[in-house]
């Protein structure tokens, strides 16, 4: 068998699309070994989505296997590095509501807030190392949320575990992102002082000016601002 | 070409980097010759992998190894993938590169695990080329490991040994050679682990792997997880007599130890090698 037909017969049992003895035929295999191999690929992905999504793995519990098969059928890995194959699983689970008992929309947000939660732990961007102006965290993302997630997982963290919550009235917005100084993955809900302190940060704006634009006093900027700095929203210079 | 091989330096007893000693690894420094980095797992990450990653470039004498370069794949080389290398390459200036003799993507998919190729001439010219592509583009040496299989193809053209000589030979690369995956091979296969060490092409064996396996009783697996079992470390030794010095890593990728536990299976090692040479 040429090299490419090899590969094409391999790849069709890796996805599941050939069954293992049909396989093992084609390529004159034991049927048992290949499926070892078929077995561990399977579960290299589910493997990813059980370290990435673990609070929402234990909330979907009775269902999780059937939604990790589902989703290694539905989203082939397209990245050498193995967390990358769980990235679509929160826009995935989406369109899985009203499949499966149990899941709703409020797990979708819960299973993205899971994904930024590792994005920020991974993310690329080196923090400034002498900022001579306040600037954005080079690692944070914001989420548009319509559920309360970080207060759920903030209790589920200490220990409480609480049912799923309803829907907000409008959308919450939360940043997640790694902090300049711990290198720890922090979340905040967006609150008027965060937002006014990236807006500072983005923009170069003089804080005070910035503040007097809006009717505020000085001490609520730089209040805000120092609250930003310090869990991490914004990087500042040390000391 | 091969005097280039017999060039590089024995770097000694290694281990690999892992998240779990990144506190404690810096402080042993005196235990542990050089540190092998499991490039995939450093190489999209930013923040504290990458800043330990930085310190051990400046502490630790590095060696690279991969598991998702794909060499024998029928796709074209990934151009992420090789510029990602060559970055990191020149960011961390490792003594050489490796990755598997395997294809671990296809058809735009990957599997993150290793497949064996046929031991066909097709798939030799087709490997061998790919690596002469490869070092052309990263300014590094590049060996190529011999991978544990569990299945083997009907069609073969030569034999498992003979398939590993001529591509890294055709290739000009060289070998990492894995004698753990040589006795898990032997095993499953039905061959003589010690009669394929002989047949390899010694003087390209730059590294060696070590690592621990599971007995399944029908088939054995290689875990990463688990002690050197005896048998391995006979071969090792045999080995060693063939080689002469050769950096030597002990690969316990799961269920990782403490740090004592690792070091004090590195002493092991490093008296095997040394009885094996005398």
């Amino acid at each position: 068998m040429k090299l490419a037909a090899l590969q094409a017969t391999f790849h069709r049992v890796l996805r599941g699309d050939d069954a293992v003895e049909a396989g093992a035929a084609a390529l004159g295999c034991d049927p048992r070994r290949l499926a070892i191999y078929r077995d561990f690929v399977r579960g290299h992905v589910q493997t990813a989505l059980d370290k990435n999504f673990v609070v929402t793995r234990e909330l979907l519990a009775p269902v999780w296997p059937a939604l990790s098969d589902a989703y290694f059928r539905d989203v082939p890995p397209g990245h050498w590095e193995l967390n990358a194959a769980a990235e679509s699983f929160p826009a995935w689970l989406e369109t899985q509501v009203g499949r499966h008992e149990g899941l709703l929309p409020f797990h979708v947000d819960l299973a993205s807030f899971e994904w930024e939660e590792f994005a920020a732990y991974a993310h690329p961007a080196e923090m400034p190392a002498h900022p001579t102006a306040p600037a954005p965290n080079p690692t944070a993302a914001v989420l548009q949320l319509a559920h309360p997630v970080a207060g759920f997982v903030k209790a589920w963290n200490a220990g409480r575990r609480e049912p799923p919550p309803a829907p907000l009235a409008t959308p919450q917005l939360t940043f997640l992102f790694r902090h300049p100084r711990t290198g720890r993955v922090m979340y905040q809900v967006a609150t008027d002082d965060l937002l006014f302190a990236l807006k500072v940060a983005a923009e170069g704006l003089d804080p005070v000016a910035a503040a007097a634009s809006i009717g505020q006093p000085a001490e609520a900027a730089l209040r805000a601002m120092a609250f930003a700095a310090d869990v991490g929203l914004i990087v500042v210079a040390p000391g | 070409m091969t005097d280039r091989w017999r060039a590089l330096p024995d770097l000694g007893f290694g281990l690999g980097l892992r998240r779990q000693h990144f506190d404690e690894i810096f402080d042993r420094r005196a235990q542990v010759d050089f540190l092998e980095i499991l490039t995939e797992n450093f190489m999209a990450f930013g923040g504290r992998p990458r800043d330990v990653l930085r310190r051990a470039a400046a502490e630790f004498p590095l060696v690279l190894h991969g598991t998702a370069l794909s060499i024998g794949s029928v796709d074209p080389l990934r151009e992420d993938y090789v510029e990602a290398i060559a970055a990191l390459v020149d960011e961390i200036r490792p003594r050489w590169f490796s990755d598997h003799l395997c294809f671990s993507s296809a058809f735009g998919v990957d599997y993150h695990d290793l497949v064996p190729l046929p031991f066909t001439e097709e798939a030799v010219e087709h490997v061998a080329a790919r690596v002469r592509q490869l070092q052309a583009r990263v300014d590094c040496p590049f060996l190529l490991e011999n991978p544990s299989y569990y299945v083997r193809y009907a069609g073969a053209e030569m034999s498992e040994a003979e398939f590993l000589r001529a591509v890294v030979e055709r290739a000009d690369c060289g070998l990492l050679l894995d004698v753990n995956n040589v006795y898990v091979n032997a095993r499953n296969h039905g061959y003589d682990a010690r009669a394929f060490i002989d047949a390899v092409p010694h003087e390209r064996v730059v590294q060696i792997h070590l690592a621990g396996h599971r007995d399944l009783g029908h088939v054995i697996i290689d875990t990463h997880g688990a002690a050197i079992c005896d048998e391995v470390y006979d071969l090792y030794a045999h080995t060693i007599a063939r080689t002469g010095p050769v950096a030597t890593l002990l690969e316990w990728d799961h269920d990782v130890p403490p740090l004592d536990r690792l070091l004090e299976e590195n002493a092991r090692i490093r008296e095997t090698a040394a009885r094996a040479r005398s």
